[in-house]
């Protein structure tokens, strides 16, 4: 990640907590591979003047992608995206997530999108990353 | 990490009399080393007699302000180390820049010259212009760059980006959130930008005629605060009933459609509503700039 690329867009009006809006870009672009295992992190300090958000902010976020082993710190060196990220399975996003799910299957229906589409949706998106 | 960490300025009970008017009302509060306090409000609302009680500009007229410890009036070892960059500029209009670099050096012991220097690659202040020939957002920069070079502890920002364009907008913020991070400096601003208020901001502050009526964390102050669209089995009554639950400060019908803005949101709210009859609810995003809207309205409805 460089200046000029800001693959961390914050939207100051959601009203998800701001820490929580980089947890989710970062794991975004873990996931998408625009962060590759041991790829390094700006540091707080460059993230917090290129996105211009609060550096506590920032290592409150950073903190909470190193215990969920997303990231991790090595002294004198830097932040990086850990080799092998294993999943950890979270009761509460879980259900968070079915609830989206519930919601998206209710609209696609509404249009006239069957089970075998939404599916095929899925598997079109599984394929991207 | 500072959460919940040492207070470096502690403001206790302090009112402020201009002439026979109170412009401050009994203000407590408090800001923690290392973090960025934000305070918001309506022009003439105490916001500027506040940033010049803190600077030692003022004297309170009851109440006490501490800085690190000790009383700021009148303290010239407190004042070496405050940034104090104010609403509108202060310098003699006759200097030249490079003047103003001199009449800093010999008024604050930690001034570098060299720190100045380094800053002003970046925002490129012509030091052989005189004060009143650089144009209001040069001026700011000026400001803003003389403040830094002294090395303060605290930083007092009174709207450092009014008026100013975009660009130099987030230059400013981004100077000042850098500071924060290589320095741990800590930093009180005021401003009408809420947008970076919100980026910036550990903590903030909503001031009304002169009493603080809100401070939260912004974390804090997004969780409880919010709005929610809803829609009932059963329309009678419906709206009367949503106004008098508690910590709801707007309700407005439209169509079938209510919506309702709490202060202070719970889970146990939505089930509230669903007990009402409620058969869809869904949460609305909000700004802090929201917020402070509905907050102002209501503070204005109970006056």
């Amino acid at each position: 990640m460089k200046e000029g690329e800001p693959l961390i867009n914050i939207d100051s009006r959601s009203s998800k907590p701001i820490y929580e809006q980089i947890i989710e870009k970062i794991k975004e672009n873990i996931i998408k591979g625009i962060l590759k295992p041991g790829d390094k992190l700006p540091s707080v300090r460059e993230l917090a003047s290129i996105i211009t958000i609060n550096p506590n902010t920032i290592s409150k976020a950073y903190n909470e992608l190193e215990r969920m082993k997303a990231i991790e710190v090595i002294r004198g060196k830097g932040t990086f995206v850990v080799e092998n990220f294993q999943p950890v399975m979270d009761e509460a996003k879980m259900r968070e997530i079915k609830e989206h799910m519930k919601k998206i299957i209710i609209e696609a229906h509404y249009i006239g999108v069957d089970k075998d589409n939404l599916i095929n949706i899925m598997n079109e998106i599984y394929s991207e990353f | 990490m500072k959460w919940g960490g040492v207070i470096l300025i502690d403001i206790k009970n302090v009112s402020k009399r201009i002439d026979d008017r109170y412009i401050l009302k009994n203000v407590n509060l408090h800001v923690n080393k290392g973090s960025i306090f934000g305070i918001i409000g309506e022009n003439g609302a105490g916001k500027t007699t506040l940033i010049k009680c803190l600077t030692g500009i003022y004297r309170a007229n009851e109440g006490s302000i501490l800085i690190d410890g000790e009383e700021a009036f009148d303290n010239a070892k407190i004042k070496q180390k405050i940034g104090y960059v104010s609403d509108e500029n202060q310098f003699y209009s006759s200097f030249k820049v490079k003047e103003l670099l001199k009449f800093y050096k010999k008024a604050y012991n930690d001034f570098s010259e060299e720190r100045f220097n380094e800053l002003n690659i970046k925002f490129k202040i012509p030091l052989n212009l005189r004060v009143r020939e650089l144009s209001k957002g040069m001026k700011m920069r000026a400001s803003i760059l003389l403040n830094l070079s002294i090395k303060p502890d605290i930083l007092i920002l009174d709207e450092p980006t009014s008026g100013l364009d975009p660009v130099i907008k987030k230059e400013i913020m981004s100077i000042i959130v850098d500071e924060v991070a290589s320095r741990d400096v800590t930093v009180f601003i005021s401003s009408h930008h809420l947008d970076h208020i919100e980026r910036i901001c550990d903590n903030v502050a909503i001031i009304k005629n002169g009493e603080i009526k809100l401070m939260n964390s912004m974390e804090e102050a997004k969780n409880s605060m919010k709005k929610l669209q809803v829609v009932f089995k059963d329309t009678a009554d419906i709206n009367k009933n949503l106004s008098s639950l508690d910590g709801v400060i707007k309700v407005e019908t439209i169509g079938r459609v209510n919506y309702i803005v709490t202060k202070n949101y719970t889970k146990d709210f939505g089930k509230k509503l669903y007990d009402m009859g409620a058969v869809f609810i869904e949460t609305i995003d909000m700004s802090l700039e929201d917020m402070f809207i509905y907050f102002v309205e209501e503070e204005d409805k109970n006056e």
